[in-house]
C-alpha cells in the first residue's frame, strides 16, 4: 500500500492521533504535497460524504474524519502554493437576534465545512446590524445562513434582509433560512433565496446557489 | 362518550425502576460536581447577583453552584402541587406516582384529519385542538397543540385565550418573555377573580426551559423568577439531544440533564422559597443518521423516566414527563406503537404531568387522530395499573363456592354488578367477524377518523360567563394593541 493510500484510511477512519505521522511518511516517500492533498485528504471526505448521503455512516463519522483531514490540510499547507487549497465557497452563518437555539445550524456548519466551504460562524443571538457587518467586512461572502426555533425570533430574519438591502449589500449574498418554525411560504415572504428542511439537503443548496 | 373515568387517577403499585438508590445518589453527586467545578451560564444579570448573594461564585456569565445551596432548594419545593380546572375543582394531584396527561404545544403543522395534508395551524384548528382535548375523558390537561401563525406576535396570549374558551381543563401554556407570561396570568384573574384565588387554585402552569447544554437564557430566568414570585406552578425541562447538545449514553446524559433542572430550581427557590415547580426533562438522542431528536426513542423513555424517579424519590418532588407521541410523519401503525409504548412506560413508571400526546414528526406536526386513539390507549393503561382489588366482595369466594363445578356465572348478579368496573372498548374492535362487517368492517384508523370528525363538528364545551369573556376579549385587544405600538417603532 502506498503512503497516499496509508493516509487515505487513516482520514476515512479518523483517526487523528495518527493523521500528521501519516503525512510526514507520504512526503517522505517523495509524494508531490498536491497528490498528498486530493488523493490522501480530500478523496477520503468526498468518499465518507457520499457514504453519508447514503446512509451508510452517522454524522459523528463524517465530523472526526474532517477533522482528520483539516490537521493534515495544516501540516501540508506551507509546502503548497497559494490557491493550490481550493475553497468551494465562503458563507456566514448565525442564529438570529433572540435566538438561543443553534444545534441545526451547528450543524450546518459543520457539514459545509467537510464538503469544503470555509464559514464564518456568527454564533447565537445575532442581531441584524452584526451580520450586515459581517458580510460588508468580507467581500468574498457568497451566502448567508441564518436559523431561527421560535416564531418570535423569526421576524429577526426579515429585519436582517431589509438590513442588507438598506446597506445595498443584498445582491451579493444570497440568503439561505431554516429552523423548526419557517417554511417556504415564509422564505418567499421576506424574500429569501433558499429554505431547506435538513442540513443535507442545505448543503446541497449551498453548492447549488455558489455555481449559479 | 364515557366520561366516568374522568380524574380517574393511576395507582400505581410497583413503580418501574432503572436505578437502585445508590445509583440515584451517585447521578446526584455527579450532578453537584458538575455544577460545582463546571457550572452554568446565566444570561440573567439579577439571577447572577441574587445567587452570588446565595453563596455561588461568579465569574462573567458563569456561575457555580455549591452544593448547600442545591440541596437547600430541593428541600424548599413542595412535594405535592394540586392544579384546579376552569370551575374551580381539583383537577390534577401533582406528585407521587398519579399520573395525568395531555397534549404537546407548538406544532408548525396539523396532519389535516379530513384532507391528510400535513399544513400550518389555522386559529380554527386551534380551537378544535382544544375541543378535541376538552371532549377526550383520559385527558387532563392541555398545551395548545399548535402554532399560532395568524397572531406571530402576539401568540401566545391568543393560544391562551383559545384554550381557556373551548375547556374547562387546566392548562399548561408556553410563552415568549415576562411580558407574555404576565398577559396570561392576567386572563387566568379574569377566570378566577384575584391574584390570590389563582394561587390558592393554580388553574394553569407554566412550560419553561434551559437551553442545552448548561445555559440558561434572559428570558427562561426571567418568567421562572416571575412564576416563583407569583406562586404560578412551573416546570423547567431541558430538551436535551444527547449526542448534539448532551452526552449520547443514559447516564450522562441524566447528569447534565439533572444539573440544567437543578439549577433553575435554585434560581426559582431563591426568588420565592416553596414555590411550585414540577421537575423533570426530556433527553432524547438525536438519531446520528437522520439527525432528528428521537423523542420516543427507547433511550427517550429511560432518560425521562429515571429522571422523574430521582425527583419523586431522592428529591421529593412532583415530575413531568413525555408520552404519547411518535417519529411518524403519518397516524399508522408505527405512531400507535410508539405512542403507546411510552404511554405504557410511563404509567408503570407512575409519572406526574405528562405532555406530547398526539406529536408526530418529532413535535413539528400535531395529529388530531393519534391524539383521540392515545384516548383509548391511556384508558386501557388505567385500568391495567388499577391492578388488582382485593375485598371480600371481589375474591367472590361465597360465588365460587355458589356456582361450583359445572356451573356459570353469567346470570349472578355478583357478574352484573362487577361488569361495570370492567374497562369498556370505545374505538377498539371486540366484535365477531359478521357483527364486525355488518357494521361496515372498518379499521381502528377509520374509526379513530370518524370520532375526530365527530367531535370536530358536534362537540360544544361549556362556555365562560359574557363576563369572563368581555374580560379576556379586552386583555387581547389591549395586547394586540401595545405590540402594534411596538412594531410601529
Amino acid at each position: 500500500m502506498s503512503k497516499i493510500t496509508e493516509l487515505a484510511v487513516v482520514v476515512e477512519e479518523g483517526r487523528i492521533d495518527d493523521v500528521v505521522a501519516a503525512v510526514e511518511a507520504a512526503l517522505e516517500e517523495g509524494n508531490a504535497p498536491m497528490d498528498i492533498l486530493n488523493a490522501g485528504l480530500i478523496d477520503p471526505i468526498n468518499v465518507l460524504g457520499e457514504k453519508f448521503r447514503l446512509g451508510e455512516v452517522y454524522v459523528p463519522e463524517l465530523l472526526i474524519s474532517s477533522k482528520a483531514m483539516k490537521m493534515g490540510v495544516d501540516r501540508i499547507k506551507p509546502l503548497l502554493a497559494a490557491g493550490d487549497v481550493k475553497v468551494l465557497g465562503k458563507a456566514v452563518f448565525c442564529t438570529v437576534e433572540g435566538d438561543m437555539h443553534d444545534i441545526g445550524k451547528n450543524l450546518v456548519v459543520l457539514l459545509l465545512e467537510s464538503a469544503g466551504f470555509e464559514v464564518i460562524d456568527l454564533g447565537m443571538d445575532v442581531e441584524p446590524d452584526d451580520i450586515v457587518e459581517a458580510i460588508q467586512e468580507n467581500d468574498d461572502v457568497q451566502i448567508l445562513g441564518m436559523s431561527a426555533m421560535l416564531t418570535t425570533t423569526m421576524y429577526a430574519m426579515k429585519e436582517t434582509i431589509e438590513a442588507l438591502e438598506e446597506a445595498g449589500l443584498r445582491d451579493r449574498v444570497k440568503v439561505l433560512i431554516g429552523g423548526a418554525p419557517v417554511n417556504q411560504i415564509f422564505a418567499d415572504q421576506i424574500g429569501a433565496d433558499g429554505y431547506t428542511t435538513n442540513a443535507p439537503s442545505a448543503v446541497e443548496l449551498c453548492k447549488k446557489l455558489v455555481v449559479a | 362518550m364515557d366520561r366516568s373515568n374522568y380524574n380517574n387517577v393511576l395507582k400505581c403499585g410497583s413503580p418501574l425502576r432503572f436505578l437502585n438508590e445508590d445509583e440515584m445518589k451517585e447521578i446526584h453527586t455527579s450532578t453537584l460536581e458538575i455544577l460545582q467545578e463546571v457550572g452554568s451560564v446565566i444570561q440573567h444579570e439579577g439571577a447572577r447577583e441574587m445567587l452570588k448573594k446565595a453563596g455561588c461564585t461568579v465569574k462573567g456569565k458563569t456561575v457555580y453552584f455549591p452544593h448547600g445551596l442545591v440541596e437547600w432548594a430541593i428541600k424548599q419545593a413542595p412535594s405535592h402541587i394540586h392544579v384546579y380546572d376552569r370551575d374551580g375543582d381539583v383537577a390534577m394531584d401533582l406528585g407521587g406516582r398519579k399520573a395525568y396527561f395531555g397534549t404537546g404545544s407548538d406544532c408548525p403543522t396539523l396532519l389535516d384529519v379530513y384532507t391528510g395534508e400535513h399544513r400550518n395551524f389555522t386559529t380554527k384548528d386551534m380551537e378544535d385542538g382544544a375541543k378535541i382535548i376538552d371532549a377526550l375523558p383520559q385527558m387532563d390537561f392541555l398545551m395548545c397543540c399548535g402554532l399560532m401563525y395568524d397572531y406571530p406576535v402576539t401568540s401566545y396570549e391568543h393560544e391562551y385565550s383559545i384554550m381557556v374558551r373551548n375547556s374547562t381543563k387546566p392548562q399548561v401554556v408556553t410563552a415568549a418573555d415576562r411580558e407574555s407570561i404576565s398577559n396570561i396570568t392576567k386572563m387566568a384573574v379574569a377566570i378566577r377573580g384575584s391574584m390570590e384565588e389563582l394561587a390558592r387554585k393554580p388553574l394553569f402552569l407554566m412550560y419553561n426551559e434551559p437551553n442545552s447544554p448548561l445555559i440558561h437564557t434572559f428570558e427562561a430566568v426571567d418568567k421562572l423568577i416571575y412564576c416563583s414570585e407569583n406562586q404560578i406552578p412551573t416546570n423547567y425541562s431541558p430538551c436535551m439531544m444527547p449526542g448534539a447538545t448532551g452526552p449520547i449514553t443514559n447516564a450522562g446524559a441524566l447528569i447534565q440533564g439533572n444539573a440544567e433542572c437543578l439549577a433553575g430550581l435554585v434560581i426559582h427557590q431563591l426568588a420565592h422559597p416553596g414555590s411550585p415547580i414540577v421537575f423533570g426533562g426530556g433527553m432524547y438522542n438525536m438519531d446520528l443518521k437522520c439527525m432528528q431528536p428521537t423523542y420516543c426513542s427507547p433511550e427517550a423513555i429511560v432518560n425521562n423516566i429515571t429522571l422523574a424517579q430521582i425527583a419523586r424519590d431522592l428529591y421529593e418532588l412532583p415530575t413531568w414527563g413525555f408520552t404519547g407521541c411518535s417519529g411518524s410523519k403519518v397516524f399508522d401503525a408505527q405512531a400507535t406503537m410508539e405512542a403507546s409504548e411510552f404511554i405504557f412506560s410511563i404509567g408503570y413508571a407512575g409519572v406526574n404531568l405528562n405532555h406530547d400526546v398526539g406529536y408526530l414528526n418529532y413535535g413539528l406536526t400535531f395529529s388530531f387522530e393519534l391524539l383521540v386513539s392515545c384516548n383509548e390507549t391511556i384508558s386501557q393503561m388505567r385500568r391495567i395499573f388499577d391492578g388488582v382489588q382485593m375485598d371480600k366482595d371481589h375474591m367472590a369466594m361465597d360465588i365460587i363456592k355458589a356456582v361450583g363445578p359445572k356451573g356459570h356465572y353469567l346470570s349472578e348478579p355478583h357478574t352484573l354488578k362487577y361488569n361495570k368496573e370492567m374497562w369498556k372498548p370505545d374505538l377498539t374492535d371486540r366484535a365477531d367477524f359478521e357483527g364486525w362487517k355488518n357494521a361496515g368492517a372498518t379499521t381502528y384508523e377509520q374509526r379513530v377518523k370518524a370520532r375526530t370528525i365527530d367531535i370536530i363538528e358536534n362537540y360544544v364545551p361549556k362556555a365562560l360567563t359574557p363576563e369572563q369573556d368581555a374580560a379576556i376579549d379586552a386583555i387581547l385587544a389591549e395586547v394586540d394593541a401595545a405590540a402594534e405600538q411596538k412594531t410601529k417603532k
